[in-house]
């Protein structure tokens, strides 16, 4: 049995088709932003499970985890995942004790940014039409540099 | 502040259910005239524009309609998509990806697209 340390770490915002898919949680919107509601179990999604989110995409219904892809992914410096950085940095916390999560031991944010990350963790929501201002930054996209709305998404 | 959410696995296809709706729902009212781009995201963007798609066109009709278009790509074109490509609609303010996604460079068809 592989020890913790060898294990690949875990991306908690990952997508359909990475390495060792695991189903984090639900997005629950009852609120009045959208929340993480973390699954108490590790489950590995079904074809079915994942159909439950149309006609939405799987990443706008589900927060998925799977193995950090590193280099394969924009957010990686070769070192740590920036993404993580950045929403420690500049998200505000959206919890205050840290979620039940199964995936802890393993996840990359974690490793790298602490209980910081885990206490924003829950407000992420892997694609969204609703960004604001700040979550774009977060997420790496630049600033328009005009108004012009609709054709250039 | 609020407290940290946990759901059981009994839970989670009613929770999932309800978070569909609610996400049309809210979509909807976002998007009431919208403008598509649909596509696929990431690895590549493959776009097909829908230009006045009219008050009726739904978010979903749109969503639909870019999963029907994979999955005929998938079939006719394996090599068009991979397991990390989703379909998606893009729309003003525009579609963001707040977790992994391929870095330009790769995105054009690197080492990830040949596996």
């Amino acid at each position: 049995m592989a020890r913790r340390a060898d294990q690949p770490l875990k991306c908690p915002s990952a997508q359909p088709g990475m390495a060792d898919v695991r189903l984090l949680g639900v997005i629950s919107r009852d609120g009045e932003t959208p929340t993480l509601a973390y699954l108490d179990e590790p489950v590995a999604p079904t074809p079915d499970m994942l159909a439950l989110a149309e006609p939405l995409p799987v990443s706008h219904v589900f927060r998925l985890a799977a193995n950090c892809e590193e280099k394969k992914c924009h957010h990686f410096d070769g070192a740590r995942c920036q993404l993580a950085v950045r929403i420690a940095k500049m998200l505000p916390e959206a919890v205050d004790k840290l979620p039940a999560c199964t995936i802890r031991p393993q996840c990359r944010w974690f490793r790298q940014e602490g209980r910081a990350a885990c206490l924003r963790c829950p407000q992420i929501v892997t694609g969204t039409y609703e960004a604001d201002e700040v979550l774009k930054e977060v997420c790496g996209v630049p600033p328009r540099r005009d108004a012009t709305p609709a054709n250039e998404a | 502040m609020a407290n940290p959410v946990s759901i059981s696995l009994k839970n989670f296809s009613a929770t999932a259910k309800t978070s569909v709706a609610k996400a049309l729902k809210a979509h909807e009212a976002v998007f009431p005239q919208p403008n598509y781009r649909i596509g696929f995201i990431p690895p590549w963007w493959l776009g097909i524009i829908l230009d006045n798609p009219g008050p009726k066109a739904t978010l979903a009709d749109a969503q639909k309609l870019a999963t029907d278009i994979h999955g005929g790509l998938g079939d006719a074109a394996p090599t068009l998509t991979t397991p990390t490509g989703e379909p998606g609609v893009v729309c003003w303010p525009g579609h963001i990806i707040c977790g992994f996604i391929l870095p330009p460079d790769l995105r054009a068809g690197g080492p990830m697209m040949q596996e």
